[in-house]
């Protein structure tokens, strides 16, 4: 499904059956980092993820916290751009409790190393870009940016690398150019 | 569309094939398995926020 997501449509997402309420099932918090608590589903072939209570995972930038809306954008490139399969369940609680639950498929593997990232990265047509918002991979040609591009958030399987959660976004210029991506 | 974007759209559509072939051999983890692969991803992740407490991750959101 593509669509633009203005903050009016998400607004009726959350409130409609498109993003259901969904519950914290048993197994709920077997392992946490930064964004996501994240567990095994019960059949064991899909990973749980939570976002924290009141957050949507990080972003590129100053802000480093992310918006719901810029959290459902973020898992929209990240299958268009990877095809990772990351689907949402839906939102669990409400306010500053509120989280949405999301699960993925779960890939057997070990995290790849920072070269196989880069090699991954650069076969994508990206170009590194160390930042003073930290480091990130940028394509020019459709002005798509990639952060958070570490081992911890790939796997490297038997078909490859699965990023599963890497940070990604189509960025203003304005953020393009204070991070010196874009010159002016 | 341009050839720049016409090969971004190749490596997508090679992505999607490697990604479905792996679903279609893709077997169910085993609690050893899991744990074994958590404890991989822990060793790598020195998870820099999560460990910090609550008010240290929310002191963050402003500075």
């Amino acid at each position: 499904m593509r669509y633009d997501l203005g903050t009016a449509f998400l607004e009726t997402l959350v409130f409609t059956m498109e993003l259901k309420p969904a519950s914290l099932p048993p197994g709920f918090g077997q392992t946490r980092g930064s964004e996501h608590e994240v567990w095994l589903s019960a059949d064991k072939l899909r990973v749980i993820k939570a976002t924290h209570a009141g957050e949507f995972g990080r972003k590129f930038g100053p802000d480093r916290f992310a918006t719901l809306e810029e959290y459902l954008e973020r898992i929209r490139l990240l299958n268009e751009e990877f095809a990772v399969r990351w689907q949402i369940e839906g939102v669990c609680g409400e306010g500053r409790s509120r989280r949405l639950i999301t699960s993925q498929p779960a890939y057997h593997g070990k995290p790849p190393t920072l070269a196989e990232i880069r090699q991954f990265m650069l076969e994508r047509g990206f170009e590194f870009h160390r930042t003073r918002f930290g480091d990130a991979w940028f394509r020019k040609e459709d002005r798509m940016l990639v952060s958070d591009a570490e081992p911890k958030n790939a796997v490297m399987t038997e078909n490859g690398i699965m990023p599963f959660d890497f940070i990604i976004a189509r960025p203003a210029s304005s953020l393009l150019k204070a991070a010196d991506i874009m010159r002016p | 569309m341009s050839a720049g974007l016409a090969s971004i759209e190749e490596k997508r559509a090679a992505d999607r094939q490697r990604v479905a072939e792996y679903l279609e051999s893709q077997r169910p983890f085993t609690d050893a398995e899991w744990a074994a692969q958590l404890r991989l991803f822990e060793a790598v992740g020195c998870d820099t926020t999560s460990a910090l407490p609550f008010w240290k991750r929310w002191f963050s959101r402003w500075n």
